[in-house]
């Protein structure tokens, strides 16, 4: 047997190996780009760009909480011309598959970035970041309805030919559905998740650590939540699945293939070894040879199938009392 | 001497000797060829702690204290105030650590002060270092007696026995070229007051030209204020809690200097903007 293919497509983005940057974890790969050959990746997600410049939140920023981080970045961003100026180009020549992450206060927002993408070399997709929120609907994240989700990508669809992914948030009461109205909103993928909203309170102080009271909880301590809500997406829609959550190891993201991804970002992982994603596609390639597997593609999904009367069905039939 | 960022990697290192040198504070001596090699003075390593586990989860950023390029030796000098460092302090020699750097933009070097430089009153950097603030100045110590540049060094602390790091100081059989100042609050040793009471007299006398400081904000913008108001260039090393250390997650923001609300940038990043920055860059009043 030859080596295993690790290929993976997303819509139609080529990726020679299944593992990708989770956004705002990787910057706009500068950074990592003087410790690692980044056309190893299978694709660099940016940080979000919003239209305008954005400063970002006062700190603290950061807070570690057991087997994870709190992060409350505020989007900080150069804004969409800089970064069509400054980072498109250079991205372009890495020789790896460029996704932007788009952020936006209104639906016309996200439609006037999707566009100005349009012409902009070397960006092959665009994942929505639909948990900021949507002035239009009084700040609520656009992630918390579906009836949002649907609108926001059915607009950018339309604005862009290239390949769309939207990035569903977790703090929402049905995570399927809203995968569902991307689905039916012309995605050509979904990628689960981003941050849980949590908080911490500085007791010294006695207030919340943060200005902004909640912040993002990412890193290990989320990806039994993540697996379990990329499980439920996976399920529920056709599209391909992108499997975001505590990745720090080819274990963990082999965890999220058997679960129905097609392929996974990390984001903290970074933060703890620079060349996780290295490690992680290469011990990706090892699991498939010592099993004799003879694609990544394989794996997808494959535990979903194990579930005795869940065949092709829907995760949540299993989702009833664990006590 | 260059500020630009240097390559960094994520190298074992192996640790030499790892002993406590006051309360709580541990002096650590790791064999790491990049780290000693290429090191400027106030650039940090990122270490990962060693855990089996995934908490603590982040690297705990610390300051290259000195590094011995042809031994393929450094030091770091660090105080015991968590989880993190509960564990380093409990490294034994032989033990390995991952180490990422170094990272940051170190201090800037005054202009060599060649022979002249040395002479008391033509003009000397000061300075001045608040508890374990010292680390990064050890280092800078070494390459302003090495460019012969004279200074003065204040260094405080609470007590006598909270004074660490004094000597990893350069040998100063020249006291022109590095007069030692020890201040106590409880003037247990030295003068009794603070740090910044010295550089303020050393100040008034004139013979400063640049001033360097690291140690607790609020000594940080007292020194801040004093140069300002005396119209000599201040350094400052700040400290921020962070993520990656690349400059990547923009985590480590402090808020710069003159750039109200919805400009842009109106954060610097410590990790790679920093941590050594000029007084006058940032807002010292934002950092806790
Ligand atoms: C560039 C740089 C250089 C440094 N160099 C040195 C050095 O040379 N020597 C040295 O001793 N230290 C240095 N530090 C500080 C050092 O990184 C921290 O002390 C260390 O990370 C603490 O880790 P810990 O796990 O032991 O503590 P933690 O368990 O993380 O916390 C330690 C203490 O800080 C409190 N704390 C936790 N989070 C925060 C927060 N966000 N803000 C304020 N307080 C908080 C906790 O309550 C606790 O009391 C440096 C920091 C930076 C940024
Ligand atoms: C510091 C930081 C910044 C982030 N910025 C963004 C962002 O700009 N846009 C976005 O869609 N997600 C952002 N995320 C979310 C991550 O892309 C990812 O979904 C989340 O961290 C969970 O994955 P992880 O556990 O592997 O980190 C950010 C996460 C972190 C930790
Ligand atoms: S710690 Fe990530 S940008 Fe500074």
């Amino acid at each position: 047997m030859g080596s295993p293919d690790l290929s993976v497509s997303i819509g139609a983005i080529r990726m020679k190996n299944p593992v990708m940057t989770a956004s705002g974890t990787f910057g706009f790969g500068r950074e990592y780009g003087r410790i690692f050959d980044i056309s190893a990746l299978g694709a660099v997600v940016t940080k979000g760009v919003t239209l305008e410049p954005r400063a970002g939140n006062p700190p603290p920023r950061l807070w570690e909480v057991p087997c994870g981080i709190l992060n409350s970045i505020g989007l900080q961003n150069p804004g969409l011309e800089a970064f069509i100026r400054d980072e498109a180009p250079r991205l372009a020549g890495c020789g790896v598959p460029v996704i932007a992450n788009i952020s936006g206060d209104t639906t016309a927002e996200f439609c006037e970035i999707a566009s100005r993408l349009e012409e902009v070399p070397g960006v092959e997709g665009l994942e929505i970041n639909v948990s900021c929120p949507n002035i239009h609907a009084g700040g609520q994240p656009f992630a918390s309805d579906p009836e949002s989700v649907y609108r926001v990508t059915s607009s950018v669809r339309r604005a862009t030919p290239k390949t769309l992914i939207v990035k569903l948030s977790p703090n929402v009461a049905n995570i399927a559905a809203t995968a569902r109205a991307a689905e039916m909103g012309g995605a050509d993928a979904v990628s689960c998740v981003n941050t849980y909203l949590g908080m911490a309170t500085d007791t010294v102080r006695m207030r919340p650590v943060f200005p902004r009271v909640f912040a993002g909880l990412s890193g290990p301590a989320i990806k039994p939540l993540a697996l379990r809500a990329v499980w439920e997406v996976a399920a529920a829609v056709g599209i391909p699945v992108v499997g975001i959550g505590g990745i720090c190891s080819a274990r963990d993201a082999v965890e999220f293939f058997l679960a129905g991804a097609r392929a996974v970002a990390v984001g903290t992982g970074n933060f703890i070894s620079p060349t996780a994603c290295l490690e992680i596609v290469a011990g990706i390639r090892s699991y498939l040879e010592e099993r004799g597997i003879r694609a990544v593609a394989d794996l997808v999904g494959r535990a979903q199938g194990a579930v005795s009367g869940n065949a092709g069905g829907a995760g949540q039939a299993r989702s009833g009392c664990t006590q | 001497m260059e500020r630009g960022p240097s390559d960094a990697a994520a190298s074992a290192s192996v640790v030499l000797d790892n002993r406590q040198v006051g309360p709580g504070c541990f002096e650590m001596h790791l064999a790491n060829e990049h780290v000693a090699g290429c090191a400027a003075p106030g650039q940090f390593v990122h270490v990962r702690v060693p855990t089996a586990t995934a908490d603590p989860l982040l690297r705990r950023p610390l300051s290259v204290c000195l590094a011995e390029p042809s031994g393929g030796v450094f030091t770091v000098l660090y105080q015991v105030v968590g989880k993190g460092t509960t564990m380093l302090s409990a490294l034994r020699p032989g033990e390995s650590l991952d180490v990422l750097g170094p990272l940051g933009r170190g201090f800037e070097m005054p202009p060599s002060g060649g022979s002249g430089g040395g002479r008391a009153g033509a003009g000397r950097a000061a300075v001045v270092a608040g508890g374990l603030g010292i680390a990064p100045l050890i280092m800078l110590s070494h390459a302003l007696v090495r460019a012969k540049v004279g200074f003065s060094f204040i260094v405080g602390a609470r007590a006598s026995h909270l004074l660490v790091g004094l000597d990893l100081l350069p040998p100063h059989e020249d006291a022109r070229l590095c007069q030692v100042h020890v201040v106590t609050e409880d003037g247990s040793v030295g003068r009794q007051g603070l740090v910044t009471d010295t550089l303020g007299d050393l100040l008034v006398r004139g013979d400063v030209t640049c001033v360097y400081a690291c140690g607790p904000a609020g000594m940080l913008r007292e020194v801040a204020r004093l140069g300002e108001a005396f119209r000599v260039p201040v350094q400052v090393s700040l400290e921020q809690r962070m993520a990656c250390g690349l400059g990547a997650c923009l985590g480590c923001a402090v808020r710069a200097r003159g750039t109200e609300s919805g400009e842009h940038p109106a954060y610097l990043r410590v990790c790679a903007d920093g941590p050594v920055f000029r007084a006058e860059e940032v807002d010292l009043d934002g950092i806790a």
